[in-house]
């Protein structure tokens, strides 16, 4: 919700005017606050130092997927042969692809399930409501590792292994807890009026839900997607127990099966860990905007 | 257009709290009803309870004369403007207006015609497509205003609109509220906890405490004859004086601590029940417009001693201090510019305080002892222990019951 107060900046005909109004516009600059506040320095070389300590894995990967093995040991030289390696040994197109359907897949389910789920929990009124709602936040404390053996059960008795649909469900379950609370934490912060303004206006509660809650939802939804897509991106033992076969494996196992292998190479095992990165980073960009506003939504009001 | 009628409606929420208990209310076709009362008092349910967003426990709602006990708020043909505006924050102003008519499926040239007129009566055809975020207070307010005119409906509810507004722009809205409200001449229930919008916009006011209705009735009669004490004391600003007092064993004159006022033959005719109290207790009230600086010979002055002095230029405002003890006023949060202090104990003999609205060009100054005049026609009696008006009926009867404090 915007705040009454940023309206009067909007507003034509109120401009800020003078040296105040330019400070206020960019701020000082960062020489001249690093001159006057010594913590500000302390600040900045830890932001430094932290930021090398973020970067220097991907410059690593960048770096020595672009050597050959000698070159690698060598420590100099650059090559591409390790990428045109890494396509002969790993069909990465269709791996890439596999992880993109699982990942769209069980996001598509997290979304709809949980946005429904926290809209129901912050608006809607019924008996037990806070057992139920207890329960689901309880399920995020149990440890994938504890059920995935009666998970694959399950699932093999009613012949779902090797289909896209087991990770997708096996996902799509346990993500759903964790997004139902970030979105009951964000539909709370709606205010009931809205909701009732939109029920006299002629909607029902799935129309309120659907025109309403849903548009106004996008930090919350974008936050879940970029938690839920790393997630399920980046994880190795679901697929790896549940798609066995070589033409249903996502980048991730591809890679694991790639370093697992006799003689691993380390410039193709690079080449392929940029590839998967990729993706990640690249929703990351796209969402982040939302992703501080979906994270500390519920903080204020 | 239509009325709308509240039969002994009832709320009980599942905690046990009655919030309203037997409201019965007729708000007639094209009428302005104002619901006043303090915080808690219970009128927001009443209005929640005819928009459809709050069950009835008990009682019946009508809107044209249909039960909508069970009906849903979209199918009442009711618009609703709520304290915080409630604007969609992802639409721009046409969109907010014209969403209602939208999920009505009204054809798109109609709603964007439609749009446009409203937008035009109310002064927003240059910001259709700003967002609410873009807008300030008093423009929200009319695009939620606009939102509810749009639809044509039966009845506008109004949840305190003009709250969040600075008080300039209340006193602004407000007329035009007014004046929107006679020009389309639908049936309006406006909810507020300020007085003055209550007395200044009505045609009629219902005065709530503690989800019992205690009176409805035009602003000026609320006024001139409030039914009990609560009433008076939070109808009119500054509120009312309430002293406990004692008519003379004769009943020509009224007892407030160690002075007198003289009650005329005429002010004794004109409260035949008042009779009945001589020798006994009384609770006298006297607003502060019908004290004046007192002339030499003035039969009903109280003398006091001036403690402050409130220039509004127009008129001054006198609190003065004298020997007679405060009436207590139950829920006596009153509308505004209150001078009385809530419960105060009736039997407490400490010196009470009073408040005068006198002319500007008054020659008074603080720390002086004033004698000021009564306009003894105006003053109001009030039974202590029912707390009920006293005037030409049975001591006690006629009204509405105080709530338990």
């Amino acid at each position: 919700m915007t705040l009454q107060g940023e309206s009067a900046a909007t507003r034509p005909g109120i401009e800020l005017g003078g040296r105040a109004g330019a400070r206020r516009r960019g701020g000082p600059t960062l020489g001249r606050r690093l001159r006057r506040d010594p913590g500000a320095v302390i600040m900045f070389l830890v932001l430094v130092v932290v930021c090398i300590v973020m970067l220097y894995p991907f410059a690593f990967m960048i770096i020595n997927s672009l050597r050959t093995e000698t070159q690698y040991l060598n420590g100099s030289g650059f090559s591409t042969s390790s990428w045109s390696g890494l396509f002969s040994a790993l069909p990465v197109g269709s791996e890439l692809l596999n992880s993109t359907l699982i990942c769209a897949g069980s996001i598509a389910i997290i979304l709809i399930g949980s946005s429904a789920a926290g809209f129901a929990f912050a608006k809607l009124h019924y008996r037990r409501q806070n057992v139920v709602f207890l329960g689901i936040i309880g399920s995020m404390m149990i440890p994938v590792q504890s059920i995935i053996i009666p998970e694959y059960v399950n699932l093999s008795n009613v012949g779902l292994v090797n289909n896209y649909l087991a990770p997708i469900l096996v996902y799509s379950a346990l993500g759903m807890p964790f997004a139902t609370f970030l979105m009951t934490v964000f539909f709370r912060g709606l205010p009931d009026e809205l909701i009732e303004a939109a029920l006299c206006d002629g909607f029902g509660y799935v129309g309120v839900f659907w025109r309403i809650a849903v548009r106004m939802a996008a930090p919350a939804l974008a936050t879940v997607t970029v938690l839920q897509f790393i997630q399920i991106w980046d994880d190795l033992l679901v697929a790896l127990l549940l798609l066995q076969e070589p033409a249903n494996r996502t980048i991730t196992v591809g890679l694991g099966v790639l370093s697992s292998g006799r003689a691993v190479s380390i410039p193709a095992l690079m080449a392929g860990s940029l590839i998967s990165a990729l993706p990640a980073i690249i929703v990351y960009l796209i969402f982040q905007r939302y992703l501080i506003s979906g994270l500390t939504m519920g903080v204020s009001r | 257009m239509a009325t709308v009628e509240l039969d002994e409606v009832t709320k009980v929420y599942p905690n046990g709290v009655e919030a309203v208990q037997n409201v019965s209310l007729e708000i007639g076709d094209g009428e302005l009803m104002v619901l006043v009362g303090p915080s808690g008092c219970g009128k927001t349910t009443v209005l929640r309870m005819v928009a459809g967003l709050e069950e009835i426990s008990d009682g019946e709602v009508r809107i044209g004369g249909r039960v909508v006990n069970d009906v849903s708020p979209k199918d009442r043909d009711i618009a609703m403007v709520f304290q915080n505006y409630a604007l969609y924050p992802h639409m721009t102003v046409a969109q907010n207006i014209g969403f209602g008519l939208k999920m009505r499926r009204l054809p798109r040239a109609e709603v964007e015609l439609k749009v446009r007129n409203t937008a035009k009566m109310l002064g927003l055809s240059q910001w259709l497509e700003r967002k609410p975020a873009q807008l300030s207070g008093g423009q929200r307010q009319r695009v939620a205003m606009g939102r509810a005119i749009v639809r044509e409906p039966k009845v506008f509810l109004m949840d305190e609109p003009l709250s969040n507004l600075d008080a300039k722009l209340r006193v602004q809205m407000r007329a035009e509220v007014s004046r929107i409200q006679r020009r389309l001449g639908v049936s309006m229930l406006y909810v507020t906890h300020d007085q003055t919008e209550a007395m200044t916009m009505g045609d009629r006011v219902a005065v709530l405490l503690g989800g019992v209705l205690q009176q409805c009735a035009a602003p000026q009669e609320l006024y001139e004859r409030p039914i009990n004490i609560f009433v008076a004391a939070f109808i009119g600003s500054p509120a009312m004086n309430l002293y406990e007092g004692a008519l003379t064993p004769e009943g020509t004159a009224v007892s407030l601590g160690s002075q007198r006022l003289e009650l005329s033959e005429e002010v004794r005719r004109a409260r035949p029940a008042l009779a009945a109290y001589r020798g006994k207790g009384v609770v006298v009230g006297i607003r502060p417009e019908h004290i004046s600086a007192a002339a030499p010979g003035d039969a009903a002055a109280l003398q006091g001693d001036v403690e402050l002095l409130e220039a509004l230029g127009s008129e001054l405002l006198v609190h003065f201090s004298l020997d007679a003890p405060f009436a207590e006023v139950l829920g006596a949060a009153t509308g505004s510019g209150g001078s009385q202090p809530e419960g105060d104990d009736s039997g407490s003999t400490a010196s009470a305080w009073g408040v005068a609205r006198v002319d500007s060009g008054t020659r008074i100054r603080v720390g002086e002892r004033a004698s000021f005049a009564v306009r003894a026609g105006s003053m109001h009696f009030f039974d202590p222990h029912t707390s009920m008006a006293i005037w030409d009926e049975t001591p006690g009867s006629g009204g509405v019951p105080m709530p338990a404090s």
